[in-house]
């Protein structure tokens, strides 16, 4: 990337359809833009493309990621035309001053600490899959939905041997879908929640057609699926109690489940299985809203601690908007209508005129959205059932080799939240950084006292967010070391003025 | 409905790990106590320090003298707590890189080794010997075998348990807003929940400490002064020797900081349980930000990287800035003002980990004395110098054993 692309009138980070929508919407109200994504290309989760299509030259990509990496690639080209630069490849993993933030950028010639300047930033950093822990969820072969989901559509992997997916939530179709096109052996696919919690909300999906079309597109196709002789058995209302094998995962116990997400006796049964994936919904991806110290609030259902914003997606930080699932679990259209609405809001704030009338729509439309997302987040609870089952012996920090059994001794009335919980355990200090562990933390010394989540708050995100070489850091220290020390310290932060190689 | 307000014999305001040491061991002499904390135990200072325990980083004097008194507390302070601090005993090497501050280092051994400190000075053959990892410039040095390091998070969750189980109160989240003298024998703490009533308060609010003192009319002062610290994946051979550079203690114990205004230097500690090296550090004088720089950050890791080139190769997991709450004078321990209600034990700029179980017994024996217990005399109660000596025969002694 040449010097001048690190400065923009509007910084995105993560190029999923949150980010890319936000970048078009910005830059039609004449706004510069660049996006920066971690990932090998653009697209995020939903619109994930195949490692290597560009060098294809429209040659086939991956049969299961057609129509979804299509849609993306589609996107991308838009989002091209319209001057907007995206970098791929660039993770954020520090603040340095207002409206700047340092990235590390990979490239032909290795990678190096970059710094992005905008008067406003847009967060549409996304989410992850919510894992949680059960007896041999750490051996080889058990993955999460997304996980496995990347496998099949960014590589075109194919998994030898039975398949399992399980967990919960209205994703688990198309992850379903992507792996029985991709030609794996998907056997089964336990899904906890129960098909009567829909009836009982039949009146409120009025109005929401075309979302619920999308998710009988999924059902018809399963249904096609078994009568063309497929043996997938996909179960409601059950879940998988543990994973077993030597070495690697062989078998699943699965049974049948209560209300509550709690095994019912005698029910248990065992599958073969080669993979594994569990997942039940998503945690959003807040540590970049972090390090701008934005305010996280707790929704349960919907991400665990999210952004909060307002109806123009502000976040409260100067200058600093969010979109898509790192403000709150949605789905793909009301992640793309967020970042509409915060692409054209960002750009209003910095003085760019926007057509108020467009503003007025989006926000309508997100309220939709967001309706939608809200009974959706009904349909699929994530049963604290779940948290409370975990044995003591397993592990819960896969970084730190934390057990839940540590993490409750260590809990106490006077350690109130999960920042001083992860200090006296070790839990989350590794290198996700809490990504994985952090909701469980939280859950289970929510649980011990007795508290709402929402008091126990999340853990404490340092910069860098991702691990980084101590090279880059070094080479970036040489730089900037006097100047860059001084006046920092005379602001307390590394202040703008200290930039610029 | 006016209920009667709740009364303790000490109300500690502060929950970090001095507050705690003053609770468990005022608790220890049969006080009911009762710590508040404003937001989370340990969630200060005392969570942003590396968890040094070292003599060799202190001015010989008072400071010198209760980090020997702590010292030997230490010795012994898992099995008093009954916990794993993951206390090592693995020594210090400070390196001068240059003939001035080779000669700093030599003035500062020479007070310690005269308070019983066994401090050696060393070739840069000999500090390299120790350290392999030191190919940079260096031009000497002086090691420490008895200085130690220890888990803080560790530290203060074992004092705060300890205390709870002798009895102790400890709440989050209840900030103390006033503190009203009254006529009468008790005093009034008023907090968000509420007024409490008390016969002692310990102000152990660190770089708060002015705010609590301000409201019994007193004039404290504290200076913040921020840093930062890296953490790094341990990885391939690690030195087991904590490191630290001259300059740290020139930014330390100087008036001005030679490098830049960030008082960047370094400090090198291997912990070997969690598998990771801690880098510090900074002395960024005035400044009370906890935010991280990415250029103090880098500067550090830069600096440490010219010292230690090994280090390049290892992966950074994050990094986290504290606030030291500095006393000019050394910490300010004890009886403060005319209210003899009232004590003190703050100010412990960059030695508080250290000093943590003398400064809590030192409060818990005031508390216990009717007339005023000076730190002098207190300390002449504890084994000195003499103890240190006990203790490095023993470490030699140890070390023959095992060759
Ligand atoms: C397995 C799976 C299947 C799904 N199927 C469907 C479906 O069928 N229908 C549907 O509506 N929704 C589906 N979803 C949800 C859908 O993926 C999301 O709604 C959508 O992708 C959210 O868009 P987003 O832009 O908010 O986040 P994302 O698409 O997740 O994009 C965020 C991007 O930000 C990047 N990023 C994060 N942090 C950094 C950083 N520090 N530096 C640089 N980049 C960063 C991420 O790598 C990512 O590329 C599915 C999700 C998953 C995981
Ligand atoms: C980067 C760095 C490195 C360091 N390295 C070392 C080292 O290697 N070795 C060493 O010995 N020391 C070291 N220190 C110093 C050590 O961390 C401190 O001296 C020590 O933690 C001070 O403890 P404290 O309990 O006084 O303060 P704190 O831990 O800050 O506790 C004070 C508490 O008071 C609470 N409080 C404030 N106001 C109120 C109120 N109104 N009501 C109720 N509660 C209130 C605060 O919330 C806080 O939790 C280092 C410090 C830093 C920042």
């Amino acid at each position: 990337m040449r010097q001048a692309d690190r400065k923009a009138d509007i910084l995105v980070i993560g190029a999923g359809p949150a980010g890319l929508n936000a970048a078009l919407a910005a830059a039609s109200a004449g706004a510069s833009v660049l996006v920066l994504d971690e990932n090998a290309s653009a697209g995020g989760q939903y619109f994930r493309q195949p490692i290597g299509l560009e060098d294809k030259s429209g040659g086939e990509p991956g049969r299961g990621a057609q129509t979804s990496a299509e849609k993306g690639r589609d996107l991308i080209a838009r989002a091209k035309a319209a001057g907007i630069r995206i970098a791929a490849h660039s993770t954020v993993i520090a603040r340095t001053g207002e409206h700047a933030l340092a990235f590390v950028e990979s490239g032909a010639d290795g990678e190096s600490i970059v710094e992005a300047r905008a008067a406003a930033i847009i967060l549409a950093t996304g989410a992850h899959d919510r894992a949680i822990a059960f007896p041999g969820w750490d051996l080889p072969g058990v993955l999460t939905p997304g996980g496995v989901q990347t496998l099949v559509k960014s590589s075109g992997a194919r998994l030898k041997g039975p398949v399992i997916l399980a967990g919960s939530g209205p994703f688990l179709m198309p992850v379903a879908r992507s792996l029985l096109e991709a030609g794996t052996n998907l056997t089964a696919v336990h899904e906890l929640a129960r098909p009567s919690r829909w009836l009982a909300r039949a009146g409120r999906m009025v109005g929401h057609g075309e979302r619920l079309a999308e998710l009988a597109g999924y059902a018809a196709y399963f249904v096609r699926q078994r009568l063309s002789g497929a043996r997938l058995d996909w179960r409601f209302g059950s879940r998988v109690v543990r994973a077993e094998g030597e070495g690697r995962l062989e078998r699943v116990v699965v049974a049948r489940c209560d209300a509550h997400g709690s095994p019912q006796p005698g029910t248990e049964s065992v599958r073969e299985a080669a993979f594994l994936a569990v997942g039940y919904g998503f945690v959003a991806s807040v540590q970049s809203a972090a390090l701008l110290g934005c305010r996280l609030l707790h929704r349960e259902n919907a991400g665990g601690f999210v952004v909060a914003h307002d109806e123009d997606m502000f976040t409260g930080t100067p200058g600093v908007f969010a979109a898509g699932e790192v403000a709150g679990i949605g789905g793909i259209a009301c992640a793309a209508i967020e970042g509409r609405l915060a692409g054209l809001c960002a750009a209003r704030s910095i003085g760019f005129a926007v057509d108020e009338r467009a503003i007025v729509a989006a926000r309508k439309e997100r309220r939709k959205r967001r309706a939608f997302a809200a009974l959706v987040a009904e349909l699929y609870p994530v049963p604290r059932s779940l948290y409370d089952a975990i044995p003591d012996d397993v592990v819960v920090c896969r970084c730190e080799e934390v057990s839940a059994g540590a993490i409750r001794a260590a809990c106490a009335p006077w350690i109130g939240d999960a920042s001083s919980l992860k200090a006296a355990t070790r839990c989350g200090m590794g290198r996700c950084q809490g990504r994985f562990c952090g909701h469980q933390l939280q859950e289970i010394l929510a649980r011990e006292n007795g508290v709402p989540v929402e008091d126990i708050g999340p853990m404490s995100m340092r910069p860098p967010i991702k691990p980084v070489a101590a090279r880059l850091l070094a080479a970036w220290g040489e730089r900037r070391e006097p100047v860059g020390a001084a006046s920092s310290a005379a602001q307390g932060v590394g202040g703008p003025d200290s930039a610029g190689p | 409905m006016a209920s009667e307000a709740e009364h303790f014999d000490v109300i500690v305001v502060g929950g970090g790990v001095i507050g705690c040491s003053v609770a468990f061991y005022a608790a220890g002499i049969g006080a009911r106590v009762l710590v508040l904390e404003k937001a989370a135990f340990g969630g200060g200072a005392s969570s942003a320090n590396p968890g040094s325990v070292a003599l060799s980083s202190k001015q010989p004097g008072r400071s010198l003298d209760l980090a020997i008194a702590s010292r030997i507390l230490y010795e012994t302070l898992q099995a008093e707590l009954d916990a794993d601090l993951e206390f090592a005993v693995e020594g210090n090497l400070t390196i001068a890189e240059t003939p001035e501050e080779l000669a700093f280092v030599e003035d500062l051994s020479n007070g310690q080794r005269l308070a019983g400190v066994p401090v050696r000075s060393l070739s840069a053959d000999e500090c390299r010997a120790l350290n392999p990892l030191l190919e940079g410039p260096i031009v000497g040095g002086a090691h420490c075998p008895i200085d130690a390091h220890t888990n803080p998070f560790l530290v203060t969750a074992a004092f705060a348990r300890g205390a709870v189980k002798r009895g102790a109160q400890l709440r989050p989240r209840v900030e103390v807003l006033g503190i009203d003298q009254g006529e009468a024998g008790k005093l009034t703490v008023r907090t968000v929940n509420g007024p409490i009533t008390c016969d002692h308060v310990v102000n152990a609010a660190g770089l708060a400490a002015p705010r609590i003192g301000a409201m019994l009319g007193l004039d404290h002062d504290v200076i913040p002064r921020a840093g930062h610290v890296a953490v790094l994946e341990a990885a391939g051979p690690c030195a087991r020797v904590k490191t630290a550079s001259a300059s740290q203690l020139l930014a330390k114990h100087g008036p001005e900081n030679p490098a830049s205004r960030a008082g960047i230097s370094l400090s090198y500690n291997y912990k070997p349980a969690s598998g990771t090296i801690l880098l510090g550090g900074s002395n960024q004088k005035g400044i009370a930000s906890r935010e991280v720089s990415l250029d103090i950050m880098a500067g550090i890791i830069a600096g440490a990287c010219r010292l230690m080139p090994r280090l390049e190769d290892l992966t950074i997991l994050r990094a986290w800035a504290g606030v030291r709450p500095y006393a000019p004078g050394g910490p300010i321990l004890g009886r403060a003002g005319a209210d003899e209600r009232y004590l003190a034990a703050f100010g412990h700029g960059g030695d508080g980990m250290a000093l943590a179980p003398v400064t809590g017994r030192y409060v818990a024996e005031q508390l216990r004395s009717s007339r005023e217990l000076s730190l002098e005399e207190f300390l002449a109660t504890m084994p000195g110098g003499g103890g240190l000596a006990a203790l490095a025969v023993e470490m030699n002694e140890h070390a023959a054993g095992d060759a």
